[in-house]
């Protein structure tokens, strides 16, 4: 009886049947939904990407074919450039402001903290498309709210969706302002968690605020930080909804990330093979990042 | 006193930072609010104004004369609602396997479920997509909900949170003779309450917020949700700043209100997120 419930709980009343199949059964309900809607479509993108596939005409064989046409196409490069470009600027942008705001969090005679991370945490739960449309507003170069304040502190009006050299920057503000509340409140928990002996200690030796934040808090945070920049990483790879609203990968091409680029040629050319073949890459980068960070981060948390 | 004075003008200073970061994160919802009750031609006023000079539904009643917002509404209701409690259910049937039984090949398919967690939506969506266009699911519900029904996710947070059940509460059950619907309702279950509401509600909320899928499944009007809908209506009453806003608002505040009712799951979600490490 290798399958008894809980491993070590007596024989079974129910027939020895029953009994083996019981786990399975239990089972049958998530597993034959994740063959079919996730397992068996991944075995097909796997296979597919190696096809010229219009959905009219049959998938025809072409091997590598479409990854030479990505590399080759100054479109898909500029994506993973606005994508890599997005990733370096929202990460920082949306980790860093949350660690010092999380220590203030911290401070024990702060009142009204409750309301503050309630605050801080509304424009993580809003939906991408309802929080772009509505910053969309706010960034129109003119009838926005953000060029009048900024026109009142006497800057000139910048073009924040039309201009190409700006839009990534705008799209990268908004991801940030909408990131930094989780932010703040996973490094407020972690903070909190540390045991309070640790400051003592360093009250008695002298140590100032400052250096306890700095040579305390940051070194028993690192394992939350390089969680917290693994995830955001990650999200920020994902980028497609901030992008569609805000500016349609406009003007011109000047905000394709990688995400819009596999939903124009999936979902609007129908070049599915090569749509596939694209959202490889996307996860290969990925899964390279993630692999690189870990071992980096690691490092520097095993040393600290 | 002196250091009194420096310990206060501190304190203020953090109240005064904590403050502005606030407005700055709620200034686009008020504003969006107050923008949504102008009439359209006082939106292109300048100075902007912070309250309207007339307080105006047009913009509301513009969305209900475009889009049909009941019926929006409800298409995200009925999604959001089948796949919360259709996936959390589901996984707890899997985690309940996981945890609680040894079987042949339990490592290897909790592995798979490890692994399926790490390949994003984006890789397969596509032959996901057509496969869905040969079955005649394409602008369905059930194509829409049917793929959202079995999470990884929810599956691995409830395996390792039943695993911590003292297994003393299932023996006793067992020597009684109880069948596993009683072990699994009236013992499992209720010891999983904090993590099972907890996942309907995330999974409720990232389901009603949800973009990609319900844009690449859902064709007509009729069928859209909302995400789906504001994007769709942007693209054709863009400058309509008071329409657009007002129809976001009528998105938003629901929103805003779920959120405030499930505060504590929420926070305590993101600190869950924290402590595992």
């Amino acid at each position: 009886m290798s399958h008894v419930i809980a491993g070590r709980g007596k024989p079974s009343r129910l027939s020895r049947l029953s009994e083996s199949i019981a786990p399975y059964l239990f089972l049958t309900p998530a597993f034959s939904l994740l063959l079919i809607f996730t397992i068996i479509p991944i075995i097909n993108a796997a296979r597919l990407m190696f096809y010229e596939w219009n959905l009219v005409s049959p998938p025809k064989f072409i091997g590598l074919g479409n990854f030479v046409r990505l590399f080759h196409d100054d479109v898909f490069l500029k994506s993973i450039y606005n994508t890599l470009y997005f990733v370096a600027g929202s990460v920082p942008l949306s980790v860093l402001p949350a660690l010092p705001l999380a220590w203030l969090f911290s401070r024990e005679w702060l009142k009204g903290r409750g309301v503050f991370e309630v605050i801080y945490f509304i424009p993580v739960v809003c939906g991408w498309v309802e929080v772009a449309t509505v910053w969309r507003f706010l960034l129109d170069s003119r009838v926005g709210l953000v060029n009048y304040i900024l026109g009142l502190l006497g800057i000139g009006r910048i073009k924040w969706l039309t201009d190409p050299s700006i839009v990534m920057i705008a799209v990268i503000l908004v991801h940030a302002w909408k990131h930094i509340g989780y932010n703040t409140v996973i490094f407020h928990a972690a903070i909190n968690s540390i045991p309070k002996f640790y400051y003592e200690a360093a009250e008695i030796d002298g140590a100032s605020t400052h250096q306890i934040f700095r040579h305390v808090t940051i070194p028993l945070l690192m394992p939350i930080i390089f969680f917290v920049i693994v995830v955001n990483t990650i999200w920020a790879f994902y980028v497609f909804p901030q992008v569609y609203v805000l500016t349609h990968g406009g003007p011109g091409y000047a905000s394709y990330t990688m995400v819009f680029y596999l939903y124009h040629y999936g979902f609007i050319m129908y070049d599915m093979g090569y749509a596939i073949a694209s959202a490889m890459v996307l996860f290969a980068l990925i899964t390279l990042f993630a692999y690189f960070q870990g071992r980096i981060l690691s490092r520097e948390v095993r040393f600290k | 006193m002196k250091g009194d004075l420096k310990k206060y003008l501190i304190r203020a200073l953090v109240y005064i930072i904590l403050s502005a970061n606030g407005v700055l994160m709620i200034l686009p919802f008020v504003w969006m609010v107050v923008s949504s009750f102008k009439k359209s031609s006082e939106i292109y006023v300048f100075p902007p104004t912070f309250i309207p000079k007339r307080i105006t539904l047009e913009g509301y009643i513009t969305v209900f004369q475009l889009v049909d917002v009941v019926r929006i509404f409800l298409n995200t209701f009925i999604y959001a609602t089948s796949v919360a409690l259709g996936s959390t259910f589901i996984a707890a049937l899997a985690a309940f396997s996981f945890a609680f039984f040894k079987f042949k090949g339990q490592r290897l398919l909790f592995s798979l479920i490890i692994s399926l967690m790490a390949v994003p939506f984006f890789v397969y969506v596509i032959p996901l997509y057509v496969m869905l266009v040969r079955w005649h699911l394409v602008n369905t519900y059930l194509g829409l909900i049917l793929p959202g029904l079995a999470s990884p996710f929810s599956i691995f947070m409830l395996t390792q949170y039943m695993k911590t059940m003292p297994l003393e509460y299932i023996d006793a059950a067992r020597l009684d003779g109880a069948p596993y619907s009683v072990i699994y309702f009236r013992i499992v279950l209720p010891y999983c309450k904090p993590i099972f509401i907890m996942l309907i509600v995330l999974t409720f909320l990232s389901a009603w917020t949800d973009f990609f899928w319900p844009l690449i499944i859902l064709r007509t009007p009729e069928m859209q949700t909302l995400p789906v809908a504001i994007a769709n209506l942007a693209g054709q009453y863009l400058h309509y700043w008071n329409v657009m806003m007002a129809f976001t608002t009528m998105a938003i505040i629901p929103v805003i209100v779920f959120f405030i009712v499930f505060r504590k799951i929420f926070l305590e979600s993101a600190k869950v997120m924290g402590r595992l490490i």
